[in-house]
């Protein structure tokens, strides 16, 4: 085990957070747009975690120097398949022949709610990085 | 007592090994708690321990060189292991990270570290003690 490799493992978890709240920011921006580069509204994205030691490379080099708890990483941004939401606005330029528009799948209760968690989440790992930091300092007191 | 001067403080660092350990595995465990399927780990390492230095250790005999021994019955050869918990989760990701726990935890073994810090200290001192009484 390397001697500071655990701020790396918190270190981890605040970039995995930071993420998901630049993604959710993303689609609370978006929330009303109706145009975007394909002709559709912009479609809710969602960030996917993964265990940075799931892949065969980190597990093999886990099991040779018997360290590297690896953290979290993102492993991919998604975008919500579920459906568009409708609106009756003829006047709108985007609205269909029907009169109607479709606007984003993005639900802003939804997004605060994930804001608040990632928040949170973000925090702990804060904490963690504190307390990791804190035994390192201590360690240097040793013999003296 | 010659014969192992720092026998003691090897103790203590045992316990500190632990105790790093212990800290690393609880940051990935915090890092991860909002990863789909991830299961929490953590640390075996003072039941063992105490076992052992009260000779009460039990461990698997091996009768060929290729034997792979577990468990530990003295003192030296305890290490610190990481157990995952694959206990079925209450959150509907299957994962089974209890962040209050862990940071509860986390608080533990932060204490825990600095009072081995200490006590390799004290170890230290009162061989400085020993060395310069004259």
């Amino acid at each position: 085990m390397s001697f500071l490799s655990g701020m790396d493992i918190s270190a981890s978890g605040l970039t995995a957070q930071r993420m998901r709240m630049d993604v959710i920011s993303e689609n609370i921006a978006n929330i009303d747009t109706t145009r975007t580069e394909d002709g559709n509204p912009y479609t809710r994205k969602y960030v996917v975690l993964e265990d940075r030691n799931s892949d065969f490379a980190s597990v093999l080099q886990k099991s040779r120097d018997g360290s590297a708890y690896g953290g979290v990483r993102v492993a991919e941004i998604g975008e919500d398949p579920s459906d568009y939401k409708l609106k009756y606005d003829p006047t709108n330029p985007d609205a269909g022949a029907d009169g109607y528009v479709r606007l984003p799948n993005v639900d802003l209760n939804q997004e605060m709610v994930d804001l608040m968690a990632a928040y949170r989440s973000y925090e702990a790992n804060v904490t963690a990085f504190g307390a990791y930091k804190d035994m390192a300092a201590k360690t240097f007191e040793i013999g003296t | 007592m010659w014969d192992n001067l720092f026998g003691s403080v090897d103790l203590v660092k045992k316990g500190m090994d632990a105790s790093w350990l212990r800290n690393e595995v609880i940051s990935n465990n915090i890092a991860n708690a909002d990863t789909v399927g991830f299961k929490a780990s953590e640390v075996e390492f003072e039941s063992v321990f105490a076992d052992a230095l009260k000779g009460e250790g039990v461990s698997l005999a091996t009768t060929n060189d290729r034997h792979i021994s577990a468990g530990a019955s003295d003192v030296e050869s305890v290490t610190p292991q990481v157990v995952t918990d694959t206990d079925d989760s209450l959150r509907y990701d299957g994962n089974n990270v209890d962040v209050e726990s862990e940071m509860a935890e986390m608080a533990k073994n932060t204490i825990a570290y600095y009072a081995l810090v200490s006590k390799a200290n004290s170890e230290f001192k009162k061989l400085d003690t020993a060395i310069n009484v004259t």
